[in-house]
């Protein structure tokens, strides 16, 4: 079976000796695609192509893996192209096989705008040593399946801590991969849990750390980060109280005007669930819109698009935040269920407030 | 092992197919109809079959999940399978280094014993791809263009309509592991935001729908604190006639949880039945042959047996040290690096393994551990014994408790020994028949002597490797 194969791709490679008088075969890649031209006309079935002319990755190539580039091959006239099922990629080279002809050829890397961290949430330079969640902002979109090769727990002196995070090989991106989710392991961050006890929290109170985004992270274009980022806080004691309202600072604005209007939290609070989770509204305008951002992760301040009519308003805040530890408003993270049971309302927390009125 | 063939040996053409789906079949019931179309994935993380071989692949970017009919028909099935440098043959044939290659999830079609990889390729765009395996080892690209299919959503919350700048509004989540149970596809995630562990039900085909469970575990090995860490990886299972699942979780419990009460229940904490000790987090679990086979970032295989896991007790006492194990025993097994599961058919399951040596990456085949069934135990005590045919009967009971080449092969040297050779050709044939086909075990074997003069035993020889 294999011998008459071989005699076949020989018979094959026989049909394109050049004629005296024709163009000779010429084997080239052009417009993202490979070509052969100069075929005159051959009794080569469709089917039969992929079995002649052979796209190898240099690694294939280099390693002698019998596996080519899979792709589409299509004959206009007396050339053929082979289009690659996935385009050609950057950074890549590639070798071309038909017969005695051999063809290299590389993809250089696209220069774009070196991709940029843009930020790490929380922002506060003070964090709980049962601190959970932390997300990581890029200016472009990055390449999957690399982050926790990047991504560092220093001490303060620059030793690094082992086992800090909780690997998911899935990873936790937003839909245009910009943004990053990192979680603390929260068996470490837990109370008498095995690693807690035994391993310890991989944040100590009093203490200092550094964490560290390495620029060998790629971007989605195969780019590295324009530089590493670091992010240096101090820990305090731990946060395991559930969230509450009474602990909040409401500074309402006044009538007429686009002031602020300000919450000033008690703790540093979830930045993704704190932009997702309040809102406000007015009991005769219904939803108010504007635009709020957080500072600092303790302050969540909200501008208007109109100005602040007379109206009863509320901040409603969906029972989901949570604040940097995962404390929300049912439980804190850590329960001790031998004294208390897990609470689950779902219901929106209203809370009132009215704005102020400028002396006339 | 066989090394990889000359690059340019004219008779070794890989064959290259793109694979066209079949058609959804309507459902008997009335139920949605399906699309038809180009599958255009964001992402692809988890892949699962359920027995018809329909393909549930789950799109975590894209918030969605998809089912396409994968059904296969009269394709000769492998019995095992072996390709080594997967990775780079992958990278190969989507055109970039193994380094631009992961492998996010793995499936075998149980109609075709075909083994199906989701694929990200990393580089130019970080793009989804769905590779095949064929019996012969070969690969191929699934192609997900013009083809019948269910969607449905995995958000189980709308996205918020207030203005916040970007990308602080979507909402994102992994999905860990999916199964299919009991006319049900489960999805085990985890959210890029709230805290939270759930399991969500989707009825099949899908009616944009879904029920959830907020799991909980009772950490008894870790003291009295729970957690609602999230499932890495889990699977169906009955135990003493109830079905359960079986959920792995991060450093390390496993726990179990009635069907009845997943499917009854908003909020349920399961019972712990071990703790294969810290600093670890199960990867993939498969039933095989009756036992729970664990892949570990941190550790060995393991294995479970069945009796075990049927006497378990939730655990009230902590494991006694910081990488202790406690609960349900597990045996370690010699083999590292092993991340990807999957049952390949009755008598082999297939694996992923990183070879710590040389540092490729191959997929294998494997019979797992198995302990022999107490007929076979006495059918070798009396094969030692010489009552030859009495061990072959005790034999043939055990083959009809649990088809095997091995007790297949052992049964077919009683019957040589006891000069009943129409029956020990039979045994052997049904031997290579289950995967027991090594040429050199047969031809060195001197109970198999009085066959070699039989004409039966050339036909036989043409089949082992």
């Amino acid at each position: 079976m294999k011998t008459l194969k071989l005699f076949c791709l020989l018979m094959v490679c026989a049909c394109f000796l050049p004629v005296s008088g024709q163009p000779s075969l010429v084997l080239k890649f052009q417009d993202e695609n490979v070509w052969i031209t100069g075929l005159g006309s051959t009794t080569i079935a469709d089917d039969q192509w992929k079995d002649i002319l052979r796209i190898y990755t240099d690694e294939a190539f280099a390693r002698r893996i019998n596996q080519p580039v899979a792709g589409t091959y299509t004959r206009y006239g007396d050339s053929l192209s082979f289009k690659p099922n996935f385009p050609f990629a950057q950074g890549e080279s590639y070798h071309a096989i038909f017969g005695k002809l051999e063809l290299s050829f590389s993809i250089p890397l696209k220069r774009s705008t070196p991709t940029v961290t843009e930020e790490v949430h929380p922002q506060a330079s003070t964090l709980p040593e049962n601190m959970l969640r932390l997300y990581i902002s890029f200016s472009q979109p990055m390449m999957p399946g690399e982050a926790y090769d990047h991504i560092k727990l220093l001490t303060e002196n620059g030793t690094p801590i082992d086992k800090a995070f909780l690997v998911i090989d899935q990873e936790l991106w937003d839909a245009e991969r910009k943004r990053f989710t990192l979680l603390f392991d929260p068996g470490r961050v837990k109370r008498g849990i095995r690693s807690n006890v035994e391993l310890g929290s991989p944040l100590q109170s009093g203490q200092t750390y550094h964490l560290v985004i390495d620029s060998a992270w790629r971007d989605a274009n195969g780019n590295p980060l324009s530089s590493s980022y670091t992010k240096t806080f101090s820990v305090s004691s731990a946060e395991r109280t559930r969230l509450d309202t009474n602990r909040w600072k409401v500074i309402a604005p006044d009538a007429g005007t686009h002031d602020d209007l300000i919450i000033k939290f008690d703790r540093p609070i979830d930045y993704a669930l704190a932009l997702k989770c309040i809102s406000i509204s007015a009991a005769q305008a219904g939803k108010i819109k504007g635009k709020a951002i957080l500072i600092n992760s303790k302050c969540w301040r909200f501008t208007p698009d109109q100005p602040w009519a007379e109206d009863q308003f509320y901040i409603e805040i969906h029972p989901q935040l949570e604040d940097v530890a995962g404390n929300n408003f049912n439980n804190p993270f850590d329960i001790d269920l031998s004294k208390e049971s897990r609470q689950n309302s779902s219901e929106t927390l209203k809370l009132p407030f009215s704005v102020g009125h400028l002396p006339k | 092992m066989k090394a990889p063939r000359s690059l340019f040996a004219g008779g070794v053409i890989a064959t290259l197919v793109l694979c066209i789906l079949n058609a959804v079949a309507a459902h008997p019931e009335k139920g949605p109809e399906p699309l038809r179309g180009n599958i255009q994935l964001k992402s692809l993380t988890s892949i699962t079959f359920n027995k018809d071989g329909i393909l549930f692949l789950a799109d975590p970017l894209g918030m969605r999940i998809y089912a396409i009919d994968a059904k296969q028909e009269n394709v000769k099935k492998a019995m095992t399978i072996e390709v080594s440098g997967i990775d780079e043959k992958i990278g190969a044939l989507i055109g970039v280094s193994s380094r631009d290659v992961k492998i996010e999830d793995m499936a075998v079609n149980p109609t075709s014993q075909e083994i199906y990889l989701a694929v990200t390729r990393k580089n130019g765009g970080s793009e989804p791809v769905l590779v095949k395996v064929d019996n012969k080892g070969s690969l191929s690209l699934v192609s997900l263009n013009n083809v019948s299919y269910y969607e449905t959503s995995l958000s189980g919350v709308p996205s918020p309509d207030a203005k916040l700048p970007q990308p602080w509004h979507t909402r994102t989540m992994a999905v860990t592991d999916m199964a299919f149970v009991d006319g049900e596809l489960m999805v085990a995630g985890l959210s890029g935001e709230e805290f939270s562990s759930n399991l969500r039900r989707f009825a099949y085909p899908f009616t944009n729908q879904s029920k959830a469970v907020k799991l909980e575990i009772y950490h008894t090995s870790h003291d009295r604190y729970e957690t609602n860490s999230p499932i890495e990886t889990f699977l169906p299972f009955t135990v003493n006639g109830q079905q359960q699942i079986l959920a792995g979780y991060g450093c390390s419990p496993i726990a179990t949880f009635a069907l009845s009460d997943i499917r009854a229940k908003d909020q349920l904490r399961g019972n712990t039945i071990a703790e294969l000790g810290g600093g670890n987090r199960p990867v993939d679990m498969i039933m095989h042959k009756k036992n729970l086979y664990i892949s570990n970032s941190d550790r060995t295989l393991m294995r479970m047996t069945p009796e075990d896991l049927n006497n378990a007790k939730p655990l009230t006492t902590r494991a006694p040290g910081i990488y202790a194990a406690t609960g349900v025993e597990y045996l370690s097994i010699a083999s590292v690096g092993v991340t990807q599961l999957a049952n390949l058919n009755d008598n082999y399951f297939v694996f992923l393994q990183r070879n710590i040596e040389d540092g490729t990456l191959n997929l294998k085949s494997n019979q797992g551990v198995n302990v022999p069934s107490k007929y076979a135990q006495l059918g070798s005590q009396l094969y030692r014994e010489k009552k030859y045919k009495e061990s072959a009967k005790n034999y043939e009971l055990a083959v009809k408790e649990e088809p095997n080449g091995i007790d297949f092969y052992n049964m077919a040297c009683s019957y040589a020994l006891d000069n009943n050779a129409d029956k020990a050709f039979e045994s052997l044939n049904k031997a290579v028949e289950w995967g027991f086909f090594r040429k050199d075990q047969y031809e060195n074997d001197t109970d198999l002597m009085s066959l070699k003069s039989d004409a039966r035993w050339k036909t036989l020889s043409a089949k082992l490797e």
